[in-house]
C-alpha cells in the first residue's frame, strides 16, 4: 500500500493508522519526506506501534516527530511482503482512505439474550494468552451486559461472539481500537506507564470501550446518545 | 484553585487530580510518583488525543484508558460540533480538562456528575470574565480606533484566534488576544503603552 500524507488536503496518521489495522494488522511503514531528505519509519505489530524511528527520535517520540513535519510519500509493507519496484508513490499518487464516518455503528441496540456462544470451542479458536470462550461467555451475560442501549461484542480467534458483524464493521472495530489504544499508549507514555489495554471514549452520539487481549483478541462495547463512559467500561472478568 | 480540586480527592479510589487549559496545567494534585512533570506531560498527551479526535469531526467529551500501574480519566466540555478548523487551519484545543488518576473503574460512575458540574461552573465563570475583558479592551483600544473600528478589528481578531461567540476561552488567553488586537491599531508607537494598559486589565481581572 503507498500513497501520500498531507496534512493539507486531509489525509492523516489518523486515517493511514486506521487503513493499516483494518486490512493488514503487521508489518512496516516506510515514509519519505517531500520536498525534503527525510526518511522515517513504523513497525506495526497486531494492529499497533511496536517500533518507530523519525531522525534522532524513537518510539512515540518519533510518531509524534511524523505528525508535526510536512508532506510524506509512505509505503507499507505487509509482514513477509517484499519492496515494491517503484518504492513510495509519487506525490501526485491518488488517495484512498476509510473515513471514519463511512462506517457508523447503524444503533447501539443491547444485546437482549446474550449470545449463543458455543462454550465447546474448536481447539484453533482461541489463540494462548488470549480471551477464553468460557471468559467472554461470561462478560457478554455478565453485569452491565442488560443494561439498556448497550452493545457487547468480542473477537475470539477470527470468530465474533455476541452479534452478527459484517466485515465493514468488523474492519470499523479493529481500526478505531487500534487508534484509541494507539493514543491510549501515548497518554500512558507520559506517566511512564506500561501498554493500556482498555480505552473508552464518549463522543456526541456514542460511547464506545475496547479492549485487547494480546492475542488478537478484541471486546467491546457500544452505548448510544448520551450515554457516559461508565457505561462501557465494564469489561470484568476479562480484565481479571 | 486546589480546594477546587480537594473535593474529588476524597472521593473512593481518585489518587490524583488535574485541572488543565489545553496542554497547560491550571493546577495539579498528584501523587509523588507522577508529580507535576507527570500532570504537564499527561496534559499534553491528553491534549494531543483530544485535538486529533476534533480534528477529524470527533469532538470527545471523555476518555477512559486503563494500564497496569493505574488508570486515567478525562472530562471535559466541547461542543457538539467540532470547534476547530479542520486541516487548513488546525490548533490545539485550549478548554478546560479535568483529568483523574484512578486506581481502579470503579471510581469513575462517582465522578462524572461531579466533574461535568464543575466544568459548567468553570465555563460559566470564564463567560463573565470574557464579557467584562472584553468591555476592556474596547475601552483600550478605543483610546485609539473609532467605535467602528473597534468593532472590526475584534471582529476579525476573534476570528483569527478561534475565540467562540460569547467567549469561551480561558483567561490564559487574554493577553494574546489583546495583544493581536492592539497589533492591529496603524500606529506603532501607541503598541508599548496599550500593552501595558492590556497586562494592567488582565491582571486586575484575574488577580494575577
Amino acid at each position: 500500500m503507498t500513497g501520500v500524507i498531507d496534512p493539507q488536503s486531509g489525509t492523516n496518521f489518523v486515517r493511514l493508522f486506521e487503513r493499516i489495522a483494518d486490512r493488514f494488522q503487521s508489518g512496516r511503514l516506510t515514509l519519505r519526506g517531500i520536498d525534503r531528505d527525510e526518511e522515517a519509519w513504523i513497525v506495526f505489530k497486531s494492529g499497533m506501534v511496536e517500533d518507530a524511528r523519525c531522525g534522532p527520535a524513537t518510539g512515540e517520540e518519533a510518531v509524534r516527530a511524523m505528525k508535526r513535519s510536512g508532506r510524506w510519500t509512505y509505503e507499507f509493507l505487509e509482514a513477509g511482503e517484499t519492496p515494491g519496484a517503484a518504492g513510495a508513490v509519487p506525490v501526485a499518487a491518488k488517495l484512498g482512505g476509510l473515513s471514519l464516518k463511512a462506517v457508523r455503528v447503524k444503533s447501539a441496540e443491547p444485546v437482549s439474550t446474550p449470545v449463543s456462544v458455543p462454550v465447546a470451542a474448536p481447539a484453533a479458536a482461541a489463540k494462548p494468552a488470549g480471551f477464553s470462550r468460557e471468559e467472554v461467555a461470561g462478560w457478554l451475560s455478565g453485569v452491565g451486559a442488560g443494561r439498556e442501549g448497550v452493545m457487547r461484542l468480542a473477537k475470539v480467534g477470527t470468530e465474533w461472539l455476541g452479534g452478527e458483524v459484517t466485515e465493514a464493521e468488523a474492519a470499523y472495530y479493529a481500526g478505531d481500537s487500534a487508534w484509541l489504544l494507539y493514543q491510549a499508549g501515548q497518554i500512558g507514555a507520559a506517566l511512564r506507564y506500561g501498554a493500556p489495554r482498555l480505552a473508552a471514549a464518549v463522543e456526541p452520539d456514542r460511547a464506545s470501550g475496547y479492549l485487547r487481549d494480546g492475542a488478537g483478541g478484541l471486546a467491546l462495547q457500544v452505548a448510544g446518545e448520551g450515554a457516559q463512559i461508565d457505561k462501557v467500561i465494564n469489561f470484568s472478568p476479562l480484565t481479571q | 484553585m486546589n480546594e477546587d480540586l480537594q473535593p474529588f480527592l476524597e472521593l473512593p479510589g481518585v489518587r490524583g487530580a488535574c485541572l488543565h487549559r489545553g496542554a497547560q496545567v491550571a493546577v495539579a494534585m498528584f501523587p509523588e510518583a507522577e508529580g507535576v512533570a507527570g500532570a504537564q506531560a499527561l496534559a499534553g498527551a491528553i491534549t494531543e488525543t483530544f485535538t486529533a479526535y476534533c480534528q477529524i469531526g470527533r469532538p470527545v467529551t471523555q476518555g477512559f484508558f486503563a494500564f497496569p500501574e493505574n488508570s486515567v480519566l478525562t472530562v471535559t466540555a466541547l461542543p457538539k460540533s467540532a470547534p476547530l478548523g479542520g486541516a487548513e487551519n488546525p490548533r490545539p484545543l485550549s478548554e478546560a480538562f479535568l483529568t483523574f488518576l484512578l486506581e481502579n473503574r470503579e471510581a469513575v460512575p462517582g465522578l462524572i456528575s461531579p466533574a461535568r458540574a464543575y466544568l459548567t461552573r468553570l465555563a460559566r465563570a470564564d463567560a463573565e470574565l470574557w464579557l467584562r475583558f472584553r468591555e476592556d479592551l474596547l475601552r483600550i483600544i478605543g483610546r485609539v480606533l473609532n467605535r467602528a473600528q473597534c468593532h472590526n478589528v475584534m471582529a476579525k481578531i476573534l476570528m483569527q484566534e478561534q475565540v467562540p461567540a460569547g467567549g469561551g476561552v480561558g483567561p490564559d488567553r487574554f493577553i494574546q488576544v489583546g495583544r493581536a488586537m492592539i497589533r492591529e491599531i496603524p500606529n506603532q508607537a501607541k503598541h508599548e503603552a496599550l500593552f501595558s494598559e492590556l497586562d494592567a486589565a488582565v491582571a486586575r481581572l484575574t488577580g494575577a
